[in-house]
């Protein structure tokens, strides 16, 4: 049966505006069958699977617009790529495919700018308008990074994709498997693994054996704290080679895998890391002392006073140090020790990880150190090809990945000697955009097939 | 009701530029009956005009389901061979005509100065385009995006079709196009620079359509026809191919296709390397990157100029006749797409297997991916039916019922329906025009 009978005289153009307006979406037997939820596993209970959404490859898109024809099916039940809710933008003299869509975010945009509340978020993850409420006066399509609530040039209303109610009609058509419905690419694992590797950590250093981060021996293996060891090099005023090669281990470890202590080992950034989960609301910390060169100045502030005073004077207030001796089963229970952690774990609440940005003198010494690391993140904005995601930016707890350059297309650089090789943006990223390099290496993901 | 009509707006729109005047006119449904579509409707239409009329016209299937849906065909009488052509326009440019609310587009007299039609909500309105003597391809298309922003599909003359060269070829969004016939050089006499296309309508569809639009290619896939694809793999399939194919090794990047069609057979091509950020090309002209290849081994940066001048790149390959060093190659270019050449119209090929009036009347470059009389029946049927020549030619598994298939989901009307197609075909081979009045003036 056609959907639309023409009818002679009457101006096409009228005809479909007629008959989209008219037409209600057919109901079938296969709508009003209940529908099955999706079975849970049982690792969905530890790690919740994310949303699925619509990827696109711009790699296999061959620019026939099937999805535009599709799309507009089923938005004004005739075909008209204009009215689709898919748009595919084609650079010629570049021979590149650029797909505008709605990409469901975390948190939209869109929604916070819509000013009757007609943009909501379901249970689903899918982000819908409702029409009921929709004034279509764009202020969704300014905000969004991607554009991605269209108007249709005809009718001048707004509309966006709601994947179908869970099962996208342009993946389906899609000749040449460009678009997929996937919950990404991200890896997942990373993210447990640190939590286990962090907590064994803490039970290690700061439960188990006490002071084993500022100095630990273990027959003929000794092992120290860089930062300390500067200072004690500093107050004593003399080279002790034994000392300073047992704070090699440290420096070797930042050189080959860059500062993995600070993201993985850290029993002090175990501590913020678990402060950042109850953490309400961020207040921000102060301009200016915004400066991440502040932790070397802090360190250079910690070495000269240890100079002067003849003492390891950084030593008595670290947090990491007063941790190790100060809390745990065998710990040296010292009342004034015992209120540093929780006073230096409170800047949790400005900004994340705000004491290993700032004021870490040594996150300072390890970051010194990473000049001469192995290991390199690198973010191809290509490969991921989607300037609204910027979850990488976003999960960064030291703030290191710019979310501008990527909004602009840019692949972002990351600056290694800050970065705490914690790997939540590589777990993170759906589009495997996110990897880890040799620092020699020089291509970026997505470029090879851009 | 008539079986075309939910393929058809029923309109067809008539630009006179002497007088800059624009109408439209009913397309009766009974000349629809008769012509089917295409390049046979076009046929009709152009007999109840002058003789150095344009006619733009689409098939029943452009812009619908229907893989590879992507014809507009001009048909006019060429100035090179003195009979009626049909040249085969590709992309976007049939959908976009259909959703624009035409369904074909008479060109009528020659302007005083150059203009462009633009074609939007059912209207033809003629547009002043001054200052675009000799501009190329790419900077007259910038310049239109001023004049006309929004448009979405195009077919452009560049500086040969200026300058009267008789090798001119229009360009199909500055990508090029299959016409050999000069159909560029027609547009260039009536000082017409452009046709510009902004669809924003929309077309029926029937509910098995999307369905059946998967069954074919699913067809397509189990065959392996898919896998083949690319500018490459089409290039194979002639003659000659293999040897142009080797031209391009490491120089191709991603495949692009027509409107709706599953198998693409373009690609973009860039002088360095494969994924580096450099300006490329869309190669398209199979038949023309062949003989442009075997003549010089810096093909690319000829095709290039010859997109940028609107010129056809098989000529160009003949005026070369030997390889020589870029430099003097560009420059031979240049005196073709100026007109002063030495190729004459005895050196310029048609393609083996295929008699070369029924070459011709095609549009002259539509790529031969197989000869005989069956070549012609398959090429004037997608002509018709408005379906990509080429797809039709890759996609030898479907048949013309699975095509027809989409105008009528009735078994015995699709039988019907290819008889009339083979009537048409044979009439359109034979230069018979269907009989029937067109319309009346609205």
């Amino acid at each position: 049966m056609d959907r639309i009978d023409r009818t002679d005289g009457i101006d096409r153009i009228d005809v479909y505006m007629e008959a989209s307006r008219q037409l209600e979406p057919q109901l079938n037997l296969e709508d009003l069958r209940p529908r099955q939820p999706e079975k849970k596993r049982f690792s969905d209970r530890f790690m919740p699977r994310r949303n699925r959404h619509i990827l696109f490859d711009p790699a296999k898109c061959t620019g026939c617009g099937t999805c535009e024809m599709i799309c507009s099916t089923r938005n004004a039940a005739v075909v008209a790529p204009v009215l689709a809710s898919i748009k595919v933008l084609t650079n010629e003299r570049l021979g590149k495919s650029f797909a505008i869509l709605c990409q469901h975010c975390r948190r939209p945009l869109c929604l916070e700018a819509c000013p009757t509340r007609a943009i909501e978020k379901g249970d689903d993850g899918i982000v819908r308008i409702n029409d009921l409420y929709c004034t279509d006066c764009g202020m969704c399509t300014m905000a969004c990074p991607e554009a991605a609530p269209l108007r249709d040039p005809a009718r001048q209303e707004i509309h966006k994709c709601d994947l179908c109610e869970g099962d996208p009609l342009c993946v389906k058509h899609c000749p040449g498997k460009a678009l997929t419905f996937t919950r990404g690419k991200a890896l997942r694992w990373i993210k447990a693994a640190r939590w286990g590797v962090q907590a064994l950590s803490f039970l290690f250093l700061v439960i188990l054996v006490v002071g084993t981060f500022c100095y630990f021996r273990a027959g003929t293996v000794e092992l120290a704290c860089p930062t300390g060891t500067l200072q004690n090099i500093a107050s004593s005023g003399t080279l002790i080679l034994v000392g300073a090669s047992s704070a090699l281990a440290l420096l070797i470890l930042t050189v080959l895998f860059g500062r993995v202590f600070c993201g993985w080992l850290c029993p002090f950034g175990f501590v913020l890391d678990l402060v950042d989960k109850i953490v309400p609301k961020r207040l921000g910390w102060p301009a200016f002392l915004k400066s991440r060169m502040a932790k070397y100045g802090i360190l250079g502030g910690a070495v000269g006073s240890s100079a002067v005073l003849g003492y390891q004077a950084f030593c008595t207030v670290c947090p990491i140090g007063t941790l190790c001796r100060s809390y745990g089963v065998q710990s040296v229970m010292q009342s004034a020790e015992l209120a540093i952690v929780p006073a230096l774990a409170a800047t949790e609440i400005a900004e994340r990880r705000s004491w290993c940005r700032y004021l870490c003198p040594v996150g300072a010494t390890l970051g010194i150190a990473s000049l001469l690391r192995l290991l390199k993140i690198v973010i191809g904005a290509r490969k991921c090809k989607k300037f609204s995601c910027i979850q990488c930016a976003e999960v960064c707890p030291v703030g290191i990945i710019n979310a501008d350059e990527l909004r602009e297309g840019i692949s972002p650089k990351v600056p290694m000697t800050e970065c705490i090789m914690c790997l939540r943006c590589v777990d993170r990223c759906p589009y495997g955009a996110a990897k880890v390099r040799f620092r020699w290496q020089k291509s970026t993901p997505g470029e090879a097939n851009a | 009701m008539s079986l075309y009509q939910p393929f058809f707006n029923g309109k067809i729109g008539v630009a006179d530029l002497t007088t800059r005047a624009s109408y439209t006119l009913d397309l009766s449904w009974e000349v629809c009956g008769a012509a089917l579509g295409g390049a046979s409707l076009n046929a009709r239409v152009l007999s109840e005009y002058e003789s150095d009329s344009l006619v733009f016209g689409t098939g029943p299937l452009t812009g619908s389901f229907a893989p590879a849906s992507a014809l507009l065909v001009g048909t006019f009488r060429s100035p090179r061979w003195d009979h009626l052509c049909h040249v085969p326009l590709m992309l976007r440019s049939g959908p976009e005509l259909k959703f624009s609310g035409l369904d074909c587009l008479v060109v009528r007299g020659a302007a005083p100065e150059p203009c462009a039609l633009l074609v939007s909500r059912g209207k033809v309105h003629v547009l002043p385009v001054p200052d675009s003597a000799d501009k190329t391809v790419p900077e007259l298309l910038q310049a239109l995006r001023k004049t006309a922003p929004g448009f979405r599909a195009s077919i452009v003359t560049g500086p040969a079709a200026d300058r009267n060269s008789p090798f001119a070829s229009v360009s199909v969004d500055g990508q090029g196009s299959l016409d050999r016939a000069g159909l560029a050089g027609r547009m260039g006499a009536k000082n017409l620079k452009a046709l510009l296309f902004h669809g924003i309508g929309g077309l029926a569809f029937r509910d098995d359509h999307p369905a059946l639009s998967q069954a074919a290619e699913k067809t397509l896939r189990d065959a392996g026809t898919m896998k083949a694809a690319g500018f490459v793999p089409v290039l194979k399939g002639l003659a000659d191919g293999a040897e142009a194919a080797r031209a391009l090794r490491g120089k191709l990047g991603r495949n692009r296709a027509c409107y709706h069609c599953p198998c693409p057979c373009m690609t973009y091509a860039t002088p360095g390397k494969t994924g580096q950020e450099r300006e490329g090309l869309l190669l398209l002209d199979h038949a023309g990157w062949a003989g442009l290849s075997r003549k010089s081994e810096s093909a690319l940066p000829l095709l290039g100029r010859c997109l940028e001048l609107g010129l056809d790149p098989l000529a160009a390959g003949q005026a070369l006749r030997e390889d020589r060093p870029l430099k003097e190659a560009l420059s031979a270019v240049d005196a073709l797409a100026s007109g002063g050449t030495s190729v004459v119209e005895e050196d310029y090929p048609s393609a083996p297997g295929i008699d070369a009036h029924d070459y011709r009347l095609l549009g002259g470059g539509i790529t031969p991916l197989s000869a005989g009389r069956a070549w012609t029946e398959r090429v004037a049927a997608a002509l018709i039916l408005g379906l990509c020549p080429v797809f039709v030619q890759i996609a030898r598994r479907l048949n013309r019922s699975d095509f027809l298939r989409f105008l009528s989901s009735d078994a015995g009307e699709v039988k019907s329906l290819a008889v009339a197609l083979d009537e048409q075909v044979e009439r359109l081979l034979e230069g018979r025009i269907p009989e029937s009045g067109i319309g009346n003036r609205v």
